[in-house]
């Protein structure tokens, strides 16, 4: 798929969910390739969504707000998701459960350093300050307040146990976005908003297990042997940081050889896992929901780009509901 | 030496990335952060000190750190994955934040210590 099929795809979209007036408006226009989506329904059990299809839903809300400003008049810049980045991501989120990754640790050591910044300010960002700061104060009010909602709009609460409540807005362009993406927002974001918090609770059980602290007891052993006195990676990651590089990266490849061969890793995968299904069981219609409102629109954007002359059937291509 | 290489970077990632730490109104509201920035506050419900973030950081111990601490998404087309522990560690991720979203966390639960810029949740 190309940006380009993914915009056309957005326009059907738009033309079928309501008479919409599209105004010109100076956005950024996405032009690198697109992403092959990949239906997240290809993994019904998973919880991580492919990078693909999260790029896809992610570019997809992001053009509908810029339709939804563009017909207030205002202009919204946003930079169309790199997949690479993408991937980049997810592969920072579950480095811990990779350590025994031996090429990575002789080529990255522990990693990048923890306090340096990841990436400068996007082009988007650039665009979206310089366009604010040519705003009337009253202009700029206004073009916060139709994306963002109202002060004082009704808000979709959702609080979840040892981790805090979220609101989501019901009013402005975000708002509409989603609806006209997933169809039940509210829905999709209790769901959304759950299982984006499910990391420090599966995390918790992984630690508790006597397996993982076997695992971790036998790595230390490991590495003792050879000569470095550390309990935990983490331990070990600290240390790294206040050495010269290349002595970093002998000890990450020396704890990393350890990790492969006591099975650390391969623990903590598996325990991960399995936290992971004891979660989605104990928050069965969030995890049920999160897979099958993400699905289903994935699948409404994919159905709108592939089918060539596709005219939009009003009934089934905007989400229902929207 | 651990901690004073994490402290240091800390404070020079802050002043790189725009963690700005500000006086709020009594009865401040969310709208009063900028766009473009992720605001914590040190109390709840918006109120107390904040500080506006543009990028990846570590809250700084003294501002909004270890705080009873609530915060706002102000920017337009990145999420923000909130840690319980300093340097953004992958499994310290309490929660991510989408644009537009509110988010309120009290004690006695563990507090919010670095914040990662990220495309999309």
């Amino acid at each position: 798929m190309t940006r380009s099929d993914t915009a056309r795809a957005l326009i059907l979209l738009l033309l079928a969910a309501a008479p919409l007036v599209v105004t010109a408006s100076a956005c950024s226009s996405p032009s690198a390739p697109a992403p092959a989506p990949v239906p997240a329904a290809a993994r019904p059990g998973a919880l991580d969504l492919p990078a693909e299809t999260r790029a896809l839903l992610a570019d997809a809300e992001r053009a509908l707000v810029r339709d939804c400003m563009a017909r207030q008049g205002f202009s919204f810049f946003y930079d169309s998701t790199d997949l690479a980045e993408l991937r980049a991501e997810a592969a920072a989120t579950n480095r811990e459960l990779t350590l025994d990754d031996v090429p990575r640790a002789r080529r990255e050591g522990f990693g990048p350093a923890p306090g340096a910044p990841a990436r400068s300010s996007s082009p988007a960002e650039r665009q979206e300050q310089a366009y604010l700061a040519g705003l009337s104060p009253q202009r700029r009010n206004a073009w916060e307040k139709a994306l963002m909602g109202q002060p004082g709009q009704r808000r979709i609460k959702v609080s979840v146990p040892g981790v805090g409540t979220m609101e989501h807005p019901t009013a402005g362009c975000f708002a509409e976005a989603r609806i006209r993406l997933f169809g039940d927002y509210e829905r999709w974001a209790r769901a959304d908003t759950f299982v984006n918090a499910r990391f420090r609770p599966v995390d918790e059980e992984v630690k508790k297990s006597p397996d993982y602290k076997e695992a971790t007891a036998r790595w230390s052993t490991c590495v003792g042997a050879r000569g470095h006195h550390f309990t935990t990676p983490d331990n070990a990651r600290a240390r790294a940081s206040t050495l010269q590089r290349d002595q970093a990266i002998s000890l990450a490849v020396a704890t990393a050889e350890c990790d492969r061969q006591v099975g650390r890793s391969k623990t903590h995968r598996s325990l991960y896992e399995q936290a992971t299904r004891h979660w989605a069981e104990r928050h069965p219609t969030e995890a049920a929901d999160f897979r099958r409102l993400n699905a289903e629109a994935a699948a409404r954007l994919t159905a709108a780009t592939t089918a060539p002359g596709h005219v939009p059937d009003p009934a089934m291509t905007p989400a229902p509901g929207s | 030496m651990i901690k004073k290489t994490v402290s240091v970077a800390s404070v020079v990632g802050a002043l790189l990335v725009g963690g700005v730490l500000a006086a709020a109104p009594a009865q401040a509201v969310p709208h009063d952060c900028p766009s473009g920035n992720y605001c914590v506050w040190t109390g709840p419900n918006h109120t107390g000190f904040w500080e506006k973030f543009s990028w990846n950081s570590n809250l700084v111990p003294g501002t909004v750190f270890q705080a009873d601490n609530s915060s706002f998404n102000r920017m337009s087309s990145y999420a923000m994955k909130l840690h319980y522990q300093p340097n953004r560690t992958s499994s310290s991720v309490y929660a991510c934040s989408r644009p537009g979203t509110l988010w309120y966390q009290h004690r006695p639960a563990e507090q919010l210590a670095s914040l990662s810029k990220v495309s999309t949740c």
